[in-house]
């Protein structure tokens, strides 16, 4: 009911020195309730994408759509957590959850049992009546998620959502992001650097190739669920990883055969 | 045992108490060094007459010269030049830095009337007003409102963008972008900003009293001057730089008030 569908989708900047391609005819079909990370090296295009699925962005080629209708802006279904938070410094934390329903006008009645419910679950219901700057990044990034939450969004796109986490507390973040997503299934595109954190959340793999980024390939991640982190000390999960890495950096064994064919034209 | 704080850490607030014990300590100083100079008789009364004569010249002025009807004729004028440029440059401002449209539409008339000093329009005032009240006020709203307009300008377009395109993907509406992101997003700065503008409103009642005025601070300054009473020039200027201070203080426990969850003022 919440499938994503790209369809041919390009973008390009306009720059100082002519126009730069950041996307060049991406298609994509991201299955309802289905949880895909987008994985690529730095630079190729990977919040682009993004941004264009929430509609803050406008493709210039190609389209998309989201539940049968073409994305024309950002909306209240689509869900989207931010690298830097993006919380309100003026709001507390509670008021930082409510803030969707108060936009999308729900009945105030029913604000407090949604933000208390999320807070909850965040682990968070001691500071609910914080302000952010006096939470660490890791509760930051919770009241960001539960934030996107609270209106109930079929789609969720995640921006590095766990980027500027520590080790431990990602760890944490993700297994709750886990936790919630098989409690309330819902479409989540998820961008990562981290091809360890993609292949422990994701379903399916959406690499990208870069300059100008293009699928490279679609991967479809097997492991059963639920999953921890202990997958990855399996030997599946270590040649998945090696593949994706190959695929990212273009050192597969059919490139290294004919080498230097793509650097000799550029 | 008491912590004491580290003297020359960057960026670390002082615990309240060192703070003002240091600030006593700079005014002390300037003091003892002005005392010095003056009862040693190093320099000449006439140049720079000592604390005690000062403190004399102000209590003569306050009592024998009305000092107290200058201080709120002077007040009287920066109230209504000061809050009309706030009134106006305030909305002109966010309006300039949040919308493009705005922004080319006004961006070359403020652009140039800040390079125009104000005090270059006093001929144009008083043709225009004669020397009444309503031309210092005028004076204080030119000074004030064009520059503050292109700075509050800024302030609002340095919205962080994401905060917007997080309101909008939880189903704000532009104009519910506007009022509950955009404008408490930018309200402490502006709040700073006018406490910074505030400076410059003093600056101009001065510069309008100079010219023409029967009464206000900076008249008591010019006229003093030209009776050769540097005492008194001297307790004037003070009385300015104390008021200075004052209104400074109000801005920044309004800031605090205003705004619990911000980090403390800077400069
Ligand atoms: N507003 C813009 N103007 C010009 N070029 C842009 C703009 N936004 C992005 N680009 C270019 O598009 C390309 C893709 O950028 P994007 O931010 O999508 O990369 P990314 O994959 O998210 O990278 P990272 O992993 O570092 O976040 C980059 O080469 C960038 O220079
Ligand atoms: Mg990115």
């Amino acid at each position: 009911m919440s499938t994503i569908s790209v369809r041919n989708v390009s973008k390009t900047f306009a720059m100082r020195s002519g126009t730069r391609t950041a996307l060049d005819s991406v298609s994509l079909e991201i299955p309802s309730g289905s949880f895909t990370c987008i994985v690529g090296a730095s630079g190729c295009g990977k919040s682009t994408l993004l941004n264009m699925i929430g509609g803050l962005d406008t493709p210039s080629a190609g389209r998309i759509e989201v539940a049968g209708s073409v994305v024309e802006g950002p909306g209240p279904e689509r869900g989207m957590v931010f690298q830097s938070y993006a919380l309100y410094p003026w709001l507390r934390v509670r008021q930082n959850v409510e803030f969707g329903l108060r936009m999308t006008k729900r009945p105030k009645s029913t604000w407090k049992q949604v933000s208390e419910g999320l807070l909850e679950e965040m682990g968070l219901s001691d500071f609910a009546d914080a302000y952010p700057r006096e939470l660490s990044g890791g509760m930051r990034q919770r009241v960001a998620i539960a934030r996107a939450l609270a209106t109930d969004p079929p789609v969720m796109l995640m921006d590095e959502p766990f980027g500027a986490l520590d080790a431990l507390t990602r760890i944490g973040a993700q297994r709750l992001l886990l936790d919630i997503w098989q409690r309330h299934r819902r479409t989540i595109v998820f961008v990562t650097h981290d091809i360890n954190e993609a292949l422990l959340l994701g379903d399916q793999l959406v690499v990208l190739s870069s300059s100008p980024g293009r699928v490279k390939e679609l991967i479809p991640v097997g492991f059963s669920r639920p999953r921890t982190a202990e997958i990855a000390g399996t030997a599946e999960f270590t040649q998945l990883r090696e593949r994706v890495l190959s695929m990212i950096f273009d050192t597969s064994p059919q490139s290294a055969r004919r080498p230097d064919v793509r650097s000799a034209s550029a | 045992m008491k912590r004491r704080p580290d003297w020359s850490s960057l960026l670390t607030p002082l615990p309240g108490r060192w703070a003002i014990g240091l600030g006593v300590v700079g005014v002390a100083s300037l003091l003892a060094v002005w005392a010095a100079v003056t009862y040693s008789g190093m320099v000449e009364p006439f140049f720079l007459p000592s604390p005690t004569a000062v403190g004399h010249a102000f209590y003569d002025l306050l009592m024998n010269f009305g000092f107290l009807e200058d201080i709120w004729a002077s007040l009287r004028r920066i109230l209504v030049g000061f809050v009309l440029a706030v009134v106006l440059a305030v909305p002109i401002g966010v309006a300039m830095g949040s919308m493009a449209t705005v922004q080319s539409m006004l961006e070359p008339i403020l652009g140039a009337a800040r390079y125009m000093p104000a005090t270059a329009f006093i001929s144009l005032l008083i043709i225009w007003m004669g020397i009444g009240e309503a031309e210092k006020s005028g004076l204080i709203f030119i000074g004030v409102f064009f520059p503050l307009c292109l700075v509050i300008a800024d302030a609002a377009s340095a919205t962080p963008r994401e905060r917007l395109n997080a309101a909008y993907t939880l189903g704000a509406s532009r104009a519910r972008a506007f009022w509950n992101v955009l404008l408490p997003s930018t309200m402490p700065q502006i709040i700073d900003l006018l406490r910074i503008a505030a400076g410059w409103a003093w600056t101009y009642v001065v510069v309008a009293e100079l010219v023409a005025a029967d009464s206000g601070i900076g008249q008591v300054i010019i006229t003093s001057g030209r009776f050769l009473r540097t005492d008194q020039v001297i307790a004037a200027v003070l009385t300015i730089g104390v008021l200075g201070l004052i209104t400074d203080l109000f801005f920044r426990v309004l800031y605090k008030r205003l705004f619990p969850y911000a980090e403390r003022v800077t400069r």
